[in-house]
């Protein structure tokens, strides 16, 4: 009875849970993002092999926030998760210039699925604080962002760390959902 | 304010400190029918407390903020957990989901970061041995789940939970242990009326058995070699 009223309630107010997925390659920033919007604090992780999930406030806007590994073992279940999302959060670290070709085929492949195909992009360039980061636009290039056509995506420059960028980005992510919603 | 974390013990003991403060917190904690968890809590956070102010910190410092996890852990070093498993279980046990989802989130983290390990073994009451604690945690998960009338969230949670006890490298779960798992996670997907429990019930069953498997195969291969 609890639940019918209080779905009834969120139908007539509209604070329907948002479903994000943060997905990007393993050591990205993945994980502290998550804890770093949830609490506001950098956390010292490890390597996630199951997957995280918590719920975030953001400007009264409730999140239902899903951290997934990113190991090369563990990607194909990303795929798992893609129904009914609302946004996807990209996490890049922009001093792995090695691997950001494998960055955009893993984030190409995972925008041609159809269940995303509704899902708001944010891009992260994280780990800014860092002196040998590429700049947003050099990573934007690098993963072929400007190819998107039909999509509502933006990316920013982060840093988990320092927090830079994090509240920038929540509010594109924030105004982007309610203008979609 | 942020600040960053310490490693280590101390860290350590925040973080069981947080999670029982979280736990005694509850409202649901506080009614009568749930005073040995109360008091499981209390006399586990006394230790906690004690074990912070032998090294100059307090469990009461920033008791608003919610440390999110422990620190990645190390054998060397190892609070032994076990012995502030007790409150844990009787939160599972409660009828309280929100007392029975925090106790699932933080052992679940307690996993994850190698806090409880294959290497702990746990006095249990009517067995004459002592048993492996992992095996009276994921046992302790499982017994979360009373059907689909079991809350939504907790169902999340023991999914969660149980991913992390399968797949960790540190937790080395098996036989009926390890069966009892998937059998848990499989009937949260079949009977569970959220979509969002069964597709991850469903994607975590797939990464369980796939790891499961792969061990095998590593055994098999080693043996052969």
């Amino acid at each position: 009875m609890g639940g019918f009223f209080s779905s009834l309630f969120s139908k007539l107010l509209g604070d329907k849970e948002m479903r994000i997925l943060i997905l990007g390659l393993d050591g990205a920033g993945k994980t502290t993002i998550l804890y770093r919007l949830q609490v506001g604090e950098v956390v010292k992780t490890i390597p996630t092999i199951g997957f995280n999930v918590e719920t975030v406030t953001y400007k009264n806007l409730k999140f239902q926030v899903w951290d997934l590994g990113g190991q090369t073992s563990i990607r194909p279940y990303w795929r798992c998760y893609y129904t009914n999302t609302d946004a996807v959060i990209y996490v890049v670290d922009s001093c792995d210039q090695d691997r950001m070709g494998i960055s955009r085929k893993e984030l190409v492949s995972m925008l041609e699925e159809e269940e995303l195909k509704k899902a708001v992009l944010l891009v992260m360039a994280n780990k800014q604080d860092m002196p040998n980061a590429l700049s947003p636009s050099k990573v934007s290039e690098a993963l072929g962002l400007s190819a998107l056509k039909t999509r509502t995506w933006s990316i920013f420059k982060t840093s988990a760390k320092t927090g830079e960028g994090l509240d920038d980005a929540m509010e594109w992510l924030v105004n982007a959902l309610q203008g979609k919603h | 304010a942020t600040k960053l974390l310490q490693s280590g013990p101390l860290a350590r003991g925040l973080f069981l400190a947080r999670a029982l403060q979280k736990i005694l917190a509850e409202k649901d904690t506080k009614r009568s029918q749930n005073t040995p968890l109360r008091e499981a809590c209390e006399a586990a956070l006394e230790q906690v407390s004690e074990k912070l102010k032998a090294s100059g910190q307090s469990a009461d410092e920033n008791v608003d903020a919610d440390t999110p996890m422990p620190p990645p852990g190390d054998d060397l070093v190892m609070v032994a957990a076990d012995k502030y498993f007790t409150p844990f279980r009787l939160a599972c046990e409660c009828k309280s989901a929100k007392v029975t989802r925090t106790a699932l989130d933080c052992l679940q983290k307690m996993m994850a970061y190698g806090h409880i390990n294959s290497h702990m073994m746990a006095e249990v009451e009517g067995f004459p041995d002592a048993m492996r604690l992992v095996d009276l945690v994921v046992e302790t998960i499982c017994k979360c789940f009373v059907g689909e009338a079991t809350d939504e969230s907790v169902q999340l949670q023991i999914i969660k939970a149980l991913l992390t006890a399968v797949t960790s490298n540190v937790c080395d779960i098996h036989e009926g242990t390890l069966l009892r798992a998937v059998r848990t996670c499989y009937n949260i997907y079949l009977t569970s009326r959220s979509a969002v429990n069964q597709t991850t019930a469903k994607a975590t069953l797939t990464q369980m058995i796939n790891v499961i498997f792969r061990r095998m195969e590593d055994v098999s291969d080693d043996i052969r070699a």
